[in-house]
């Protein structure tokens, strides 16, 4: 199900309704509401794949039972082993394996040898990437004893599944989500305000920019040969606002709904294109997955604890296995690679010149990196990627460009209410730099700020509903 | 929590105003029926919509229906004949659209007798009546006869609420920004009408299908309560002739293997109208005219017809 569906318009209010005013004088029904809701809604997709997520979940569960009633610590290693290697070959079955078994046909043939590996026909679980490193990271956070091991089970597997953010994250910690299925939700009336305000915004930028920038963009990236110079870059630009928009709407509908049901989840991006750095980027841009990576795969590296040539090694690790978790394709591996390098060269430039731009130029130059790494990101193969970039720099006309905008948006009026809404994201965007959208929302004057509400909502109908666009990108992760 | 509540429907009285207000809003037919080239049948609606609205002459025999009917019915055959058998200088055309739906006859039909007054209309019945809506009426309805469809038993009814919308959204959006300008320009121009399945059914798929129609109740189906909202239109396009002065034929064309005994819904259709035009027990038998289960071939289709113009003319003193 997804949140822009019109199944999900009656989903929601119903979980509403019941959860709010049957089931509110009962904690624990409450929490079996919901896990029977996230459930229902996962289902709706693919109820084959609910015992995977029933399954991944229960084994960390009770891993993380075994590990806290225990103290001896290579009886605890080995259940957190055990987790993890079960949780990984799961995704790694669904996920990688025809990946890695045409790589490895592939190493073997440049040896001259002949290998067939079967190629299956797998179907990718919808979210798995985020339940189970949300699943995962509770296991080691209890291992670590940074967390009590959860006895309450019908919390637990809500807490994994807790449908807001079960397919596309933010992929939430345990210490912060899980004590919230514990304490008795009360409804309070600015929460629940705040969280129509995130939706209202998620879906504005969703249905209006992402699914709108995302004509133009599928255009050049499904042809990449046939388009070149303003069309090439355009259809670059149209991407990097797609995938913001895309998965920070999504991000935002997440938070928005868990407010509805009294409920805390991160904010995962705060404005990254205005970032004056690669490293301020990665700290406002899927800010989950980044802590995530950050505390599970980079500081048990090493972290910054050791040397300086060590550190940029894990660095570059981190963000490969970042680029690896996107997808299974080398695209996604070149992607986190270049993201690698960037930080490095940066960090380098940082510690040994004295050189100091401007901060014009610094955010010129970050957004340009970051746009160009969007190429591999979303072209379907490394060659795709190498051809659309090679056109980038070829001389292409404006008219072919101004035609290109014809041929996708077919009228100059759509083109302009598409630019008009893409300025009115950016002024919003503006705004959001240091505080939050409902606190921004709020502040404003009551005129104001209902007439922002009818803005967003006109435009959400005018401009998306009626072409609804059937995938977020960040489901395929 | 009331509060809350309360404040998001004052919130959401204006937009829900707004809404309501779609439904009414008059949608251009040209729009409304190039916008059904999105659906499965693309070019024909732009077809129809060229003979029924823009072409003045006048049609003397329309036939309605579905694809059973696009296949079945040689319009052109059948104006020879009548012409060289009969003398009759009828202009006939085959007005059907594909895919099932009774609601989307209705909407047909409204349109046909607006601008035409036929001698006699052909409607296609089945072995039973389609229990779903024609999934593109509500792009074809005005919003009225959206709003006021049947609403028991009929599964369309919320669907086709909300397509309704969304294709007025999109028709309002349209007229905005001049978007259905580049559908104008890449309109299909096609010959329509009768529509020749040229090949041969395979026989085991008849088989099959008769096996499947002899393992069902060959009783009338006039209590199902899911034929009430079709049958409820058959009598709106009954009225509509009769208003009209229009000569009613339902002609049957079922699947394969389901022309046994009687018609499921005879009562029914016989007190909507006295005629309904049916072939031998042996034509709908014979594998050799079918293209498939459900469609009529060539051959089939020209014996159909030339039935057909026999039909006509020997009702010729009647009209």
């Amino acid at each position: 199900m997804l949140f822009n569906s019109l199944e999900f318009a009656f989903f929601l209010p119903i979980v509403f309704v019941l959860y709010w005013f049957i089931l509110n004088r009962n904690l624990r029904l409450q929490n079996f509401f919901l896990l029977a809701a996230s459930y229902f809604f996962y289902g709706w997709w693919d109820w084959r794949f609910l015992g995977l997520i029933f399954f991944s979940s229960s084994i960390d569960y009770a891993v993380g039972l075994l590990i806290s009633n225990t103290a001896d610590s290579r009886k605890r290693k080995s259940y957190l082993v055990a987790t993890l290697t079960v949780n990984l070959v799961i995704l790694g079955f669904f996920k990688y394996f025809n990946f890695f078994a045409q790589s490895f046909q592939a190493l073997l043939a440049v040896f001259g040898i002949e290998a067939s590996f079967t190629s299956l026909n797998i179907i990718l679980p919808v979210g798995i990437s985020f339940y189970t490193f949300q699943s995962m990271g509770y296991a080691i956070d209890v291992y670590r004893k940074d967390i009590e091991a959860s006895k309450d089970t019908i919390s637990f597997l809500a807490f994994v599944s807790f449908f807001p953010h079960m397919v596309a994250g933010p992929i939430m910690r345990a210490k912060k989500l899980l004590p919230q299925f514990y304490k008795s939700r009360i409804f309070n009336y600015e929460y629940a305000v705040s969280g129509l305000q995130f939706l209202l915004l998620g879906f504005f930028k969703k249905v209006v920019i992402a699914d709108n920038a995302a004509k133009l963009a599928d255009t050049v990236f499904n042809n990449p040969s046939g388009h070149s110079g303003w069309s090439a870059a355009a259809g670059v630009i149209f991407f990097t606002v797609q995938i913001y928009c895309d998965f920070s709407g999504y991000s935002d509908m997440a938070v928005g709904i868990a407010r509805l049901l009294g409920f805390d989840l991160m904010q995962n991006f705060r404005t990254p294109y205005f970032s004056l750095s690669i490293r301020a980027f990665w700290q406002r841009w899927h800010i989950a997955l980044s802590t995530w990576f950050k505390d599970y795969v980079y500081i048990p590296l090493g972290g910054n604890r050791v040397g300086e040539a060590k550190r940029y090694v894990n660095l570059f690790v981190t963000f490969l296995i970042s680029g690896l978790w996107h997808g299974a394709n080398y695209t996604f591996l070149v992607w986190g690679a270049m993201h690698g390098i960037f930080m490095i060269v940066e960090d380098l430039i940082s510690a040994h010149s004295k050189l100091k731009l401007p901060n014009f130029f610094r955010w010129l130059i970050t957004f340009c990196l970051v746009s160009f790494a969007w190429i591999f990101f979303r072209a379907k193969s490394v060659n795709d990627a190498a051809e659309l970039i090679g056109n980038l720099f070829n001389p292409g006309s404006l008219v072919a460009f101004k035609d290109l905008l014809l041929a996708v948006y077919a009228s100059h009026q759509f083109v302009l209410i598409l630019a008009a809404c893409m300025i009115l994201l950016f002024i919003i965007e503006l705004q959001l730099s240091c505080i939050t959208p409902d606190v921004w929302m709020t502040k404003l004057p009551k005129p104001l700020r209902i007439s922002l509400y009818y803005l967003l909502l006109f435009l959400i109908v005018f401009m998306g509903l009626s072409d609804l666009s059937p995938n977020f990108i960040y489901f395929n992760f | 929590m009331r509060k809350f509540l309360l404040h998001l429907v004052v919130f959401l009285l204006f937009p829900a105003f707004c809404t309501f207000f779609l439904y009414w809003l008059p949608v251009d037919k040209y729009y409304a029926y190039t916008f059904l080239d999105k659906g499965g049948c693309p070019g024909r609606s732009t077809w129809l919509y060229q003979q029924l609205f823009e072409d003045t002459t006048p049609i003397d025999i329309a036939f309605m229906g579905t694809s059973h009917t696009m296949n079945a019915v040689n319009d052109s055959l059948i104006a020879t004949k009548l012409r060289g058998n009969a003398g009759l200088s009828y202009r006939c055309l085959n007005l059907a659209y594909c895919d099932f739906g009774r609601n989307m006859d209705f909407v047909l039909v409204k349109d046909l007798l607006a601008h035409h007054k036929p001698k006699i209309l052909f409607l296609e019945i089945r072995e039973n009546e389609a229990q779903v809506g024609h999934k593109q009426f509500a792009w074809l309805a005005k919003g009225q006869d959206v709003l006021s469809a049947p609403i028991y038993f009929n599964r369309s009814f919320f669907p086709d609420l909300y397509k309704a919308l969304m294709m007025r959204l999109q028709y309002l959006r349209e007229q905005f920004t001049h978007e259905d300008e580049a559908r104008e320009n890449n309109k299909l121009v096609a010959e329509f009408g009768y529509n020749p399945s040229k090949g041969l059914a395979n026989e085991q798929d008849l088989k099959n299908e008769s096996q499947k129609a002899a393992g069902k109740s060959p009783q009338p189906t006039d209590d199902n309560p899911l034929n009430y909202a079709p049958m409820e239109y058959v009598a709106k396009i009954v009225a509509m002739c009769k208003d009209q002065n229009v000569t009613l034929v339902l002609h049957y064309l079922p699947q394969y293997g389901y022309s046994n005994g009687s018609l499921w819904l005879g009562n029914n259709y016989s007190s909507y109208s006295s005629e309904i035009f049916k072939m031998k027990q042996e034509f709908y038998e014979l594998p050799a005219n079918w293209y498939d289960a459900g469609h009529l071939n060539h051959q089939g289709a020209t014996q159909f017809s030339n039935e057909l113009a026999v039909y006509i003319a020997s009702r010729k003193r009647k009209l």
